[in-house]
C-alpha cells in the first residue's frame, strides 16, 4: 500500500527539517509531501536545499487549501492512503502505523485522537478543551457520532476520501467541518488514542482573540454541514 | 425641493457619470460593472427632477416624508449593491485557491520530470 504524509508548512522554517528527519527514523516506509503555503520566511529555501519533497504554492491559501492541494497531489499519484501531518513537531510519527492499521481494516477516515484514553501527553489548555468539548458535542447531536477530539489534525484518510477531499475541502478550519460531512454521507470515521506533544516553534493558528470567531463559524459550519445532508452517498 | 439644491444634485450625478465613464475608458473599472453605477445615477437623477412622482409612492408605501423613503430604498439598494460584491469576492477566492493549487502541482510535476531526465 503507498502511504502518503501531506504535511502543511506555514512559515516552519524552524521545526521542518527536525519534523522530516524524525518522520523518516520513525516510519520509512511512508512517503511524505511538504506543502509550502506561500511561507515568508525561509521555508522553502529549508525544502530546497535539504531535497525534500515539497509543492510550493505561491499564494498563502490557508490551511484548508494547502491540504487540499496534498489530497490532489495524493489522488494523482496514485496514493491509497493520505495521513495529514503537522509541520511543526506536535504529531508523533511512531502512531502513523496505528493510523495505517486502522484504514486497512476498512475505515474511511482514522483520526488521532488526544481524548479517548486517561494518558498523560499535551491535551491543550483549560478553555481549549472547553471548546473541543462544545464541537465534540454539537457533531453528536449533529450526527449521533460521538467524536473525542474533532479538532485534531492528525489523520489518515483512504482513496474514497482522498477522492472526495480532491473535490470538496472547506477553506479554513476544516477538521471538525470534515468530519460532519464524512459523517452524513455514509464514510466510516474512526478515532484511535495518540499522545501529542506541545508544539515546540510557531505559534497555533487560532490565537486567544481569534477563539470567539473560531467557535462561531465552526459551530455554523457544522451545523450547516449537518443540514445539507443532500450530498452522494 | 429647491431649485439650488436640485441643480446641485443633478451636477452632482454628472460628476459621477464622468467619473465611472473615465475610468471605464482607461480599464479600471470593467464595462459590466458600471452598469450598476450608471444606473444608480440615473435613479437619484430622475427622482431630483421630477421628485412629484414619488408623492403617490411614498402616500401609499405609508411613509412620513419622501427623503425616509429615500433613505431606506438607498440603503436597500447598496446593501444589495454590497451583498452581490461580496458573493463575487468568494467567487474569485475560489479561484484564485484553484489557480494556486493548480499551478503548484503543475511546477512539481515539471521539476520532477527535469530530475528523472537527468
Amino acid at each position: 500500500m503507498k502511504v502518503l504524509m501531506i504535511i502543511p508548512a506555514y512559515n516552519e522554517e524552524k521545526s521542518i527539517l527536525k519534523t522530516i528527519e524524525n518522520l523518516k527514523s520513525v516510519n520509512s516506509s511512508v512517503d511524505y509531501v511538504i506543502i509550502n503555503d506561500g511561507s515568508s520566511d525561509r521555508t522553502k529555501k529549508i525544502c530546497e536545499d535539504n531535497n525534500l519533497n515539497y509543492i510550493d504554492l505561491i499564494n498563502n491559501l490557508g490551511i484548508g487549501g494547502a491540504v487540499q492541494t496534498g489530497y490532489m497531489y495524493a489522488f494523482q499519484n496514485n496514493y491509497d492512503i493520505a495521513i495529514q501531518f503537522d509541520g511543526d513537531g506536535q504529531h508523533d510519527a511512531k502512531y502513523i502505523s496505528d493510523l495505517i492499521d486502522a484504514i486497512s481494516k476498512g475505515n474511511d477516515m482514522v483520526i488521532g485522537s488526544r481524548f479517548i484514553e486517561k494518558t498523560e501527553g499535551f491535551k491543550s489548555s483549560f478553555m481549549r478543551r472547553q471548546g473541543i468539548q462544545v464541537l465534540s458535542t454539537l457533531i453528536k447531536i449533529c450526527t449521533g457520532k460521538k467524536i473525542t477530539d474533532p479538532t485534531s489534525g492528525f489523520r489518515a484518510a483512504n482513496r474514497k476520501v482522498i477522492e472526495y477531499f480532491m473535490r470538496e475541502y472547506p477553506v479554513d478550519y476544516p477538521e471538525p467541518d470534515t468530519i460532519v460531512k464524512l459523517l452524513k454521507r455514509g464514510y466510516k470515521v474512526k478515532e484511535i488514542p495518540v499522545l501529542m506533544k506541545e508544539r515546540k516553534n510557531g505559534k497555533s493558528s487560532i490565537t486567544p482573540l481569534k477563539s470567539i470567531y473560531y467557535m462561531i463559524k465552526v459551530c455554523l459550519s457544522i451545523i450547516m454541514a449537518s443540514l445539507s445532508s443532500k450530498g452522494e452517498n | 425641493m429647491q431649485l439650488k439644491l436640485k441643480l446641485f444634485l443633478i451636477i452632482i450625478c454628472l460628476i459621477f457619470d464622468l467619473f465611472i465613464y473615465r475610468k471605464v475608458e482607461k480599464g479600471k473599472l470593467q464595462l459590466r460593472y458600471s452598469l450598476v453605477w450608471y444606473l444608480v445615477s440615473l435613479l437619484l437623477m430622475l427622482f431630483t427632477i421630477f421628485d412629484n412622482i414619488l408623492n403617490p409612492i411614498k402616500d401609499f408605501l405609508g411613509f412620513e416624508t419622501t427623503s425616509n423613503m429615500i433613505f431606506l430604498l438607498g440603503f436597500f439598494l447598496l446593501s444589495l449593491i454590497v451583498f452581490s460584491v461580496y458573493i463575487k469576492l468568494s467567487e474569485q477566492n475560489i479561484r484564485i485557491t484553484k489557480l494556486t493549487q493548480e499551478l503548484a502541482l503543475l511546477k512539481k510535476e515539471i521539476y520532477s520530470n527535469e530530475k528523472s531526465d537527468k
